[in-house]
């Protein structure tokens, strides 16, 4: 064979490949991406302002975690053919599954709050009216999921993906110097030392690198998009792509906030893109954007977590390929959430913060539920035969989950005692 | 009136058939899915304490 056919021929191998990657993917770098969600960018462009280009090496470590974790509910959905609200019932029970269900909702409703309030702000910088941000959000939301497909609803989601790659080139127009950012943040090390501060911050990093929602909303699209067991291999593959991006988005975001405004303290997103206005006018407006994106991705995730858990649960019709007037409740539930949370955001003297506290201590409660119920289906013989966790799986995923559980433990401690790390 | 009441009857008769459906936990109760759900049971009682303890003595620093 000549070097032509050779070239010709691998060619042809490579473009089936992205052919296949492009119909199968979707759920793993959808939930990855939205995992930056306006939480997620306010506490990396905070990490940047303490701490510099120091904590690069731990965001780095952050991505293996998410995939190992996102990974198990692309093997439970393909071969269950069930959401992670729906698994939990069935195999451990109504008490659980009523605490898990409720809690669900709960802390995705106060995860959307907190999502309005970045997006709100996000814009707000623009000039842009509140209510009317919160209209634009609803009728976005709304008109891509009643077209009636979920391919073309993921599509949409992905394509707002890609504009979270925005602080690539924000990061670059504040001109870092790119070799201390090597230097620097791929260097093991806490800045300051491994104190309270420091604690508290590598905390908050983990608590937004695995959210509840994440691990019911990735199950729920596996089941939707209809994925096989054959089809695992590439549902790991996109969460694989997934797990990159959003690193590759936290450090980009990272250093943007720690080449200009290091030192400074960030308590929001938006506070740092007006920040960065003096600096670069161009780095703050894409700052800004970012975030709006950050959290109408989210917003995305979090409310479709809800109504497909729901409606899995309640037997009704839950699926994305469903019209409204097939599945009436599973509409309703999004749009509830949606509404409920956006009108929430524009009453005035709302307990936003409070609120945002409240997150927290919602999330942790629900999080080791979910990981333990998740690791515990995934070594069900009986509900997974051979794609049950193999022993490196379980080493590994016992001990991120552990990990994870007693971390968002600790950040959940500073909403009920602020100052126990002082 | 009838229609909403209806509907309440309706969802709380929806809520009963999920129990019934899911009366029966369907995993294997071996020892590390015992110990995991003891664990947890554990770990959100100390989260309810804590929740408690929080609500109680913010009550009593805002009593004059």
């Amino acid at each position: 064979m000549n070097f032509v056919s050779k070239m010709y021929y691998a060619n042809r191998r490579v473009m089936k490949f992205l052919r296949l990657l492009a119909l199968i993917a979707g759920p793993g770098i959808l939930v990855m991406v939205a995992d930056n969600d306006a939480g997620g960018i306010t506490t990396y462009t905070a990490t940047g302002a303490k701490f510099g280009y120091g904590l690069i090496w731990f965001l780095v470590l952050l991505g293996p975690i998410a995939y190992f974790v996102q990974e198990m509910t692309v093997r439970l959905g393909a071969v269950t053919k069930r959401g992670h609200a729906e698994a939990i019932f069935d195999a451990f029970g109504s008490f659980w599954g009523w605490f898990s269900l409720f809690d669900l909702t709960l802390t995705d409703w106060l995860t959307l709050v907190s999502e309005f309030i970045g997006m709100t702000a996000a814009l707000g910088i623009f000039g842009i009216p509140h209510w009317i941000t919160v209209v634009i959000v609803i009728v976005l939301m709304g008109i891509m999921v009643i077209q009636g497909r979920y391919w073309t609803w993921e599509k949409i989601a992905l394509a707002f993906c890609v504009i979270n790659l925005i602080y690539i080139p924000a990061a670059f127009l504040v001109k870092p110097d790119w070799s201390e950012v090597i230097r620097v943040g791929w260097l093991p090390h806490f800045p300051g030392g491994l104190n309270g501060i420091m604690f508290f911050f590598l905390m908050a990093n983990v608590g937004t690198t695995i959210a509840p929602w994440m691990v019911f909303f990735q199950q729920s699209a596996v089941v939707d998009k209809n994925l096989k067991e054959k089809d695992i291999p590439w549902g790991q593959l996109d969460t694989a792509i997934g797990a990159f991006f959003t690193v590759l988005v936290a450090i980009f975001c990272l250093v943007v906030t720690a080449a200009v405004l290091k030192g400074t303290n960030i308590e929001s997103a938006a506070q740092a893109a007006v920040a960065l206005m003096p600096y670069s006018k161009y780095a703050g407006t894409f700052m800004a954007i970012g975030l709006f994106d950050a959290g109408f991705l989210g917003a995305i995730c979090i409310s479709l977590s809800s109504s497909w858990a729901v409606g899995e649960v309640f037997g009704w019709a839950h699926s994305l390929n469903n019209k409204v007037k097939e599945a009436p409740w599973f509409y309703a539930v999004y749009f509830l959430m949606l509404l409920s949370a956006g009108i929430v955001v524009l009453i005035p003297g709302a307990p936003l913060v409070t609120i945002t506290l409240f997150v927290q201590v919602a999330a942790t409660t629900l999080l080791p539920a979910a990981l333990v119920f998740l690791i515990l289906l995934l070594n069900n013989e009986e509900l997974m035969g051979n794609y049950k966790n193999n022993k490196f799986q379980n080493v590994v995923n016992f001990t991120i989950v552990i990990a994870l559980i007693l971390l968002s433990t600790g950040y959940s401690l500073t909403a009920f005692f602020p100052n126990w790390l002082h | 009136m009838n229609s909403i009441l209806n509907g309440f009857r309706d969802f709380f008769q929806a809520i009963r058939d999920i129990n019934e459906k899911y009366k029966t936990p369907r995993i294997k109760t071996t020892r590390m899915v015992s110990l995991s759900l003891l664990m947890l049971r554990i770990y959100l009682l100390g989260m309810l304490v804590l929740l408690l303890y929080t609500f109680i003595s913010t009550v009593i620093h805002q009593v004059p």
